[in-house]
């Protein structure tokens, strides 16, 4: 019994010295942010995220750090970070905005086929969380009127169809919910974070150069090979760069 | 996974291989070669990476390919030999004794010098031609569309052979790649010129490969169509030189950047003495037409980072010599009345690839964008220059705050950094209605948007503790499954519990029995509990309470409707026994007895119990049937 109580203790100590230093250097960054030291702002942020502290918060600010230091790239990527964890916050979206008005390339995008449009307006209807919320509700709903089916004596059929309506409704509005995170987090998308990347035909230093990027141009990353990404920009165009040059997400 | 393993085991193997001691030297593959021949140079680095190679004089030899590269590692009792080889082939000019001299290599930062060599060139020899292609095989002239006729010829009249004439036409015609300079900055412009030497007629000339350049920014130059050809003397021998192909170049990134090379295919008229048939000789006699496949070599250009010291701020790539001027169209403006910004960079230097600065302005001002007029001749030297047309939409006195635009200068060596000055903007007349609506942020994905619609910096870092929590979204996580998925097994059950109640309510009769013989048991130890207490009035009314709730329930009439007299015809309509009848009949009245004559003892008693449960077991045992 003593035994454990120490150890538990030990453990508590240790828990709360991680809380302390976390937040110790959480207050480092911020201080060498304010005074303008945004090397020093971004190793610690960059700290912070290394040892699994993921918050918008901490991505916001190392993406303003990296905007201080001009580089475009890295705070965009920041600021997409976070605003996957927090969509709503509107400094998040200004900042980002801001970033981007700062982008050197200058992509024509293509306009998207009926379906395709159909598919974002849709699935862009309602946020990932209320797909999902609607989705939970819906089958609950769809239970009561199963039991309603199985123990009432009149309205069987009535229950029993708008119970398997529902329940087929709710499946939908949950896979819904993770099509649209899926998109809210730009899964399998990427910043351009060089200064400039040059884009290939093949996955080869020889290969030949289709087009250039500059920092901070997202990318859909489609697949991996050797070292190189194989890319497509917004209108469309698919190449292949340096896998360095590319941060997913 | 399996190979990954083994990378993994040689990886460690390779990281304790021992490399041997690092080695540059030069050799030959002959010590005499005749004039007419061909020998190879070689340059040798072991267990080293070299850079940076220089060449040797060989003013005395003409340099027909090379380098030709190859790299070669060798394992012998785990210490492991790396070596690369750059070789070329040479032909020399004059008879005599020649020396090669010291190549030197950067090795680790090091110059290091090969050794020296030295080669008699003897006298022209014949040759059998066959032994000869077979010792030299060139992959770069090497023909797979040779004339099959011509090797047969060969095997008639070694003299003649086609790798003579291969040779002559490769002395004859040959494509060389020319950079206006070797080293350059990042960014700087340079012209590379493919050109075609040549002594020999030839026709039909198409480009198979053209050149690669691998990290350049490149646009290619038009040649007037018809060009006279010029005249050059390339070791001692005249040349006529036509211009191929031309570029404008510019480097993007540092280091040795290398041009792949080109190739041509063309039809060659060649010299023969011989005269074989009859058609020759009208033909033209000695005259052959071969297929010919000249590539041009492999020119290397080194390329240098601006030097970063003294590097301004917001410094962008520019290398050349530039003039920087911005330009308000009027400082006095009218709400909704438009002005224009013009930006301009004019000069010489890469032009095509650099950046114009942008312009910050009020958010008062609704700003479209800029309208870009370029005039680059040659691709150095001209101007861009960006319009912006601004509409003022609030009255006020404003300012367009200055830009600056820097660029390195190669020639000078120093950077220049241009500002322009900053403009006051006045404008009069009434606010406007369409003002543009602030923090209205962009949706689009890709795409810059208007500054003006945005403030001028990006907002404060957050300090609140509250950022060092993780967030976690709902959609996906544990919580969420759980709550979609609960309810269909939470359905499953329900369906159980159905069925349950179902199967139940189906066995309605015999349900009512095990009810009936429950019951009969209940009451049978309320009985034996009155038995035990010695209170036989009790005891008495309770086992016949007992039998008669029993038979209530098993012949389904409400205990009021049972008496003795029914009792017997019920149970004989069931095809109970007349005895068990009887019994039951003579237990019942044996109570009766029992409760008005007040004539009970112990023993009595337990005989009544005992007999009742022997009773309603043989009943239900009857009835069951």
């Amino acid at each position: 019994m003593k035994k454990l109580i120490s150890i538990l203790l030990v453990l508590l100590t240790a828990a709360n010295a991680f809380a302390t230093s976390g937040k110790k250097i959480f207050d480092e960054a911020n201080n060498a942010y304010k005074n303008q030291n945004y090397e020093i702002a971004i190793s610690n942020y960059e700290k912070l995220i290394k040892s699994g502290t993921h918050s918008a918060d901490i991505y916001f600010n190392l993406g303003n750090a990296y905007f201080k230091t001009n580089q475009i790239g890295k705070a965009i990527l920041n600021y997409e970070r976070a605003k996957n964890l927090k969509p709503e916050e509107e400094d998040i979206q200004h900042n980002l905005a801001f970033a981007k008005t700062f982008l050197r390339d200058k992509i024509i995008v293509q306009n998207p086929g009926i379906i395709q449009k159909f598919k974002t307006q849709f699935l862009g209807a309602l946020s990932a969380l209320n797909w999902s919320i609607t989705g939970v509700v819906m089958i609950w709903v769809a239970l009561f009127l199963m039991a309603l089916y199985l123990f009432a004596s009149n309205f069987r059929r009535l229950f029993f169809f708008s119970g398997s309506f529902l329940f087929i409704a709710s499946l939908l509005f949950f896979f819904m919910g993770r099509q649209q995170a899926a998109v809210e987090i730009k899964c399998g998308y990427g910043i351009v974070t060089l200064a400039k990347a040059f884009v290939k035909s093949a996955p080869s230093n020889d290969a030949a150069d289709i087009f250039m990027l500059h920092e901070g141009t997202e990318v859909k990353i489609l697949d991996r090979v050797d070292g190189f990404s194989k890319i497509r920009i917004a209108d469309g165009q698919v190449g292949w760069t340096d896998m360095d040059a590319i941060a997913a997400i | 996974m399996k190979s990954k393993g083994l990378v993994f085991i040689f990886s460690i193997i390779y990281s304790f291989t021992v490399f041997g001691q690092a080695k540059f030297y030069a050799s030959l593959n002959t010590k005499t070669i005749p004039l007419n021949q061909n020998f190879q140079l070689s340059f040798t680095i072991e267990n080293a990476n070299g850079q940076n190679l220089r060449l040797p004089n060989l003013n005395d030899f003409q340099v027909l390919s090379g380098p030709n590269t190859s790299q070669s590692m060798q394992w012998v009792n785990g210490a492991s030999t790396q070596s690369a080889t750059y070789s070329y082939i040479l032909r020399p000019t004059k008879e005599g004794t020649f020396k090669i001299g010291k190549a030197t290599v950067n090795i680790a930062g090091a110059n290091v010098e090969s050794n020296e060599l030295q080669i008699t060139v003897t006298a022209p020899q014949q040759q059998n031609a066959q032994q000869q292609q077979r010792r030299s095989p060139n992959p770069l002239t090497f023909d797979p569309f040779e004339d099959p006729f011509s090797a047969m010829d060969e095997a008639e009249e070694p003299a003649e052979s086609s790798a003579d004439l291969e040779k002559q036409i490769r002395e004859n015609v040959f494509l060389k790649m020319t950079t206006s300079q070797n080293e350059v900055y990042v960014g700087e412009h340079i012209v590379a010129t493919l050109k075609l030497y040549y002594r020999l007629n030839f026709g039909n000339v198409q480009m198979t490969k053209s050149p690669k350049f691998d990290g350049f920014w490149s646009q290619e130059i038009t040649i007037p169509q018809n060009q006279k050809p010029k005249v050059e003397n390339v070791n001692g021998q005249q040349y006529y030189v036509m211009e191929v192909q031309k570029y404008n170049l510019y480097p993007q990134r540092s280091g040795t950047l290398q041009i792949a090379p080109a190739e041509l295919n063309m039809i060659v008229q060649v010299q023969t003495q011989r005269r074989r048939d009859i058609w020759s000789m009208f033909s033209g006699g000695g005259l052959q037409n071969l297929n010919y496949k000249p590539t041009s070599n492999i020119a290397n250009i080194r390329v240098k980072e601006p030097p970063k010291a003294n590097q301004p701020k917001g410094y962008n790539g520019a290398v050349g010599q530039f003039s920087f001027e911005t330009k308000l169209s009027s400082k006095e403006a009218k709400t909704d009345e438009a002005i224009t910004l013009t930006v301009k960079v004019s000069g010489s230097g890469n032009l095509n690839t650099i950046e114009i600065p942008k312009p910050l302005f009020p958010e008062e001002f609704e700003v479209f964008d800029p309208k870009t007029k370029e005039d680059i001749s040659n691709g150095i030297s001209g101007y861009k220059q960006y319009d912006y047309l601004i509409i003022p939409r609030q009255p006020g006195s404003y300012k367009i705050e200055s830009l600056s635009f820097s660029y390195y200068d190669p020639n000078k060596e120093k950077y220049f950094s241009l500002s322009s000055p900053e403009f006051a903007v006045n404008v009069t007349g009434t606010p406007s209605q369409s003002i543009v609506q602030n923090n209205n942020t962009p949706t689009e994905k890709t795409g810059a948007s208007p500054i003006a619609n945005l403030g001028k910096d990006i907002r404060y870092i957050h300090t609140d503790e509250t950022a060092l929590e993780s967030a976690s979204s709902f959609v996906s996580s544990p919580l969420h499954f759980g709550l979609m998925f609960s309810p269909i097994f939470l359905f499953m059950g329900l369906i159980a519990v159905k069925r349950k109640n179902d199967k139940d309510a189906k066995d309605i009769v015999g349900s009512k029995l095990r009810r009936a013989k429950k019951m009969a048991k209940k009451r049978l130890t309320n009985a034996e509990q009155h038995l035990k207490a010695n209170a036989p009035k009790l005891f008495y009314d309770e086992i016949s309470r007992a039998v008669l709730g029993y038979l209530s329930d098993k012949l389904l009439i409400a205990v009021a409707d049972l008496s003795k007299e029914n009792i017997g015809e019920k149970l004989a309509e069931k095809n109970v026994a007349s005895a068990l009848i009887d019994e039951t009949r003579q237990l019942l009245e044996n109570c009766e007895f029992a409760l008005y004559t007040n004539q009970t003892s112990p023993a009595n008693m337990d005989q009544q119990y005992q007999s009742a449960i022997q009773l309603i077991s043989s009943l239900e045992e009857a009835l069951q049937k």
